[in-house]
């Protein structure tokens, strides 16, 4: 397990025991990328090229001819020669990427040729490039019961709702990842920016550093990797995709501050910006709210660096779902108690009418993660929530056939309060039973609504209906 | 390294013989064949096989048919897995055996769709695999034909040629190998058999589905204005 480097340029080739992998310099990899075979590298863990002086698909050609799958290969490209405690530092970060790539399949390699090329014999074929694309573990996926928020996510409208699951073309994908981390359930996966991998190289690059360090999120577009002033660059498909978990979670892996990174002078070409500034702008004013300090998370800055708040292990990152994130951010924070409103974040409080809701189950059946489920046992139904779960998506509200009498209400904000308590009741109803085999009929308040409903004119049926199963009628 | 056909008329070559070998692999393996498939894999991997991401199935397989000594193993396995068995053949390789209910009469169906596109096509099978239309090494000589035909219309230049080959391609891969293909190639991982078939199933696939977004991309309308970043 090596990385790889080019030598060229003056970039210094770190020597000596690195412990947990090798790292050799290659003269001219950049401009020639076979020489990556003729040096013999059997198994490159990732490399580190210059700027503009090299062919991406001669590159991952090498790579495959090596052995290795290149979707896994962190391939890198300096803007600036970076000194040798600053390469040990984003090398060590490259190869733990590297480790944690969860394998990839023919799925996942998406084709790329320039956009606009001649299909007629004027010009030479170019080497195609490969980026990861994503792909839909349908068994996870509860497009079945619903769910679509991966389709009013994609800004390519690459995902459309077919038979009760998710149609994806791969040629309408730009791998912007949007998808993945809209996704409630984890069904949507890009394997080459799992929250795995990322956190693994952050938390090697922690490790690693002499120094506190900063990281600065960036778009795979933006070229090149500026390094410096102890901040280093993390590479994730679109900084559209960054969440405000994502945003935080590096604070929980020991990075003193985050920076992500506009797209370029003109804009996201996705029409990403507002997006991505106001989950920024949510992830600092948490940081603010918990007294962690308001430049935690900065949009395109860089500068000093704060204490680091603390280190928890990479597992306890877990998806970087913002719950998890933020629940995480309060046991180490000055200030734990704290309820913050937000518009972006992917959370929610759910409350349930004690008046209105007749307890008929279709929230628990729509919640596509799970965070609102029913429970029957002899004689009443309980409908239970956990916040940790409630990505806010509002599917619930949108379900509610009593929502004109707010039977249930969704409220968007991080609260600590409530992800402490976990999943709890929140609404419980007695359930009326068939006075002839004794199984249940309905809960009682849906009863009682159908009798409203009904009127005195239907008392037979009202009182048929209260007494007896659908079954025993 | 060797590098990627230059043209899109070198890559309708490479495309073709990618098929051919493919067809090859998936018709009985007499000892001739065998060297044939060697020599084909050989080239094919000259003209820039490594670029191409399907590569990475590509070369187990590769490896597999190097690492062939006796052939006969490979023959009484390519009977057990496609030909006969006490309950027919481990992974039918036919296109009907996975969309068709025989009950119903839908194999003559399936039949029949592929007589008219191998008609649309102008196509017809020599018989030199004594099998059914829809029989996978059919299929794989069919998308060969079509680069084929490809090839010499660009080198033509033939625009109206080309473009009506592409969506022939496009249309054959969407209505028939990919339709199918997934499902067989699963029931060739299922069946415990010798590394040629076990790595020939995800190399295959891993190909076509590639394949399947290559020529997507070529029967795209061009652009009225074209330029080459």
């Amino acid at each position: 397990m090596t990385l790889v480097l080019c030598s060229d340029h003056g970039t210094p080739v770190p020597t000596g025991d690195r412990g947990a992998y090798d790292t050799v310099g290659v003269a001219g990899l950049c401009s020639d990328p076979s020489t990556l075979l003729r040096a013999g590298v059997a198994n490159p863990e990732a490399l580190i090229l210059h700027a503009g002086e090299f062919d991406l698909g001669f590159v991952q050609g090498a790579i495959r001819k090596a052995g290795v799958d290149p979707l896994g290969v962190p391939v890198i490209a300096l803007a600036n020669i970076p000194t040798e405690p600053e390469l040990r530092t984003v090398g060590a970060g490259l190869v733990d990427r590297r480790r944690a790539f969860p394998g990839a399949g023919p799925e996942n390699a998406k084709l790329s040729w320039p956009e606009l090329i001649s299909r007629r014999k004027l010009f030479a074929l170019k080497v195609p490039q490969y980026i990861a694309a994503p792909s839909i573990d349908s068994s996870l996926c509860t497009a079945g019961h619903g769910c679509r928020l991966c389709v009013e996510s994609c800004p390519t409208q690459a995902l459309t709702p077919a038979d009760g699951a998710i149609s994806y073309s791969v040629e309408a994908c730009v791998s912007c990842g949007i998808c993945v981390t809209t996704c409630p359930t984890g069904a949507t996966v890009n394997p080459a920016a799992t929250p795995g991998q990322v956190a693994a190289q952050i938390a090697a690059m922690v490790v690693s550093a002499d120094e506190r360090i900063g990281v600065r999120f960036h778009c795979r577009g933006a070229q090149p990797r500026v390094f410096g002033d102890s901040w280093y660059p993390i590479e994730v498909p679109c900084t559209g995709m960054l969440t405000v978990g994502w945003l935080l979670a590096p604070l929980l892996l020991g990075v003193a501050a985050v920076s992500v990174d506009p797209c370029a002078d003109s804009g996201c070409p996705l029409g990403n910006d507002n997006r991505l500034q106001q989950r920024q702008s949510a992830a600092a004013a948490i940081c603010d709210e918990l007294d962690l300090g308001q430049d935690r998370v900065r949009f395109a800055g860089q500068g000093p660096l704060p204490d680091p708040i603390g280190v928890v292990p990479t597992a306890a990152v877990g998806a970087m779902r913002d719950t998890d994130v933020f629940l995480a951010l309060t046991h180490m924070a000055p200030i734990s108690d704290v309820s913050i409103e937000t518009s972006v974040g992917a959370v929610g409080v759910v409350s349930l009418d004690e008046e209105s809701c007749t307890v008929c189950e279709q929230c628990t059946t729509v919640c596509p993660p799970g965070a609102l489920k029913v429970n029957r046992t002899d004689g009443a139904i309980e409908i239970s929530f956990d916040a940790t779960l409630c990505v806010g998506c509002s599917m619930c509200v949108a379900t509610c056939p009593e929502i004109d009498k707010e039977a249930i209400t969704l409220h968007r904000r991080f609260d600590s309060g409530e992800l402490a308590v976990g999943r709890h009741a929140v609404r419980t109803e007695s359930t009326e039973m068939c006075e002839k085999c004794g199984n249940p009929i309905a809960p009682s308040a849906m009863l009682e609504r159908i009798r409203s409903m009904l009127g005195p004119e239907h008392a037979g049926t009202v009182d048929l209906i209260g007494r007896r199963c659908i079954s025993c009628r | 390294m060797n590098s990627l056909p230059e043209t899109f008329g070198d890559l309708a070559r490479f495309r073709q013989g990618m098929y051919k070998v493919f067809s090859a692999a998936f018709m009985p393996p007499i000892p001739e064949r065998l060297g044939d498939l060697i020599a084909g894999a050989d080239t094919l991997e000259g003209m820039g096989l490594p670029f191409l991401a399907f590569y990475n199935e590509w070369h187990p397989w590769r490896q597999a048919l190097n690492s062939v000594r006796d052939v006969i193993d490979v023959e009484v396995e390519y009977v057990r897995m496609f030909a006969t068995g006490v309950a027919g053949a481990m992974s039918p390789p036919t296109e009907s055996s996975y969309v068709a209910d025989p009950v119903r009469g839908e194999v003559g169906e399936v039949l029949a769709r592929l007589r008219g596109a191998y008609n649309d096509y102008r196509l017809e099978p020599t018989g030199a695999v004594a099998d059914t239309l829809d029989h996978i090494a059919i299929e794989l000589e069919v998308m060969s034909a079509l680069c084929a035909r490809e090839a010499e219309a660009r080198g033509n230049e033939n625009d109206h040629q080309t473009i009506v080959t592409l969506k022939h391609q496009r249309a054959f891969l969407e209505e028939h190998l990919m339709v199918w293909l997934p499902d067989f190639v699963e029931r060739i991982a299922a069946a415990e058999t010798v590394p040629f078939y076990s790595t020939l199933g995800p190399a295959v696939a891993s190909f076509v589905q590639h394949d399947l977004g290559v020529v997507r991309f070529l029967a795209k309308p061009s652009p009225t204005q074209e330029t080459v970043s």
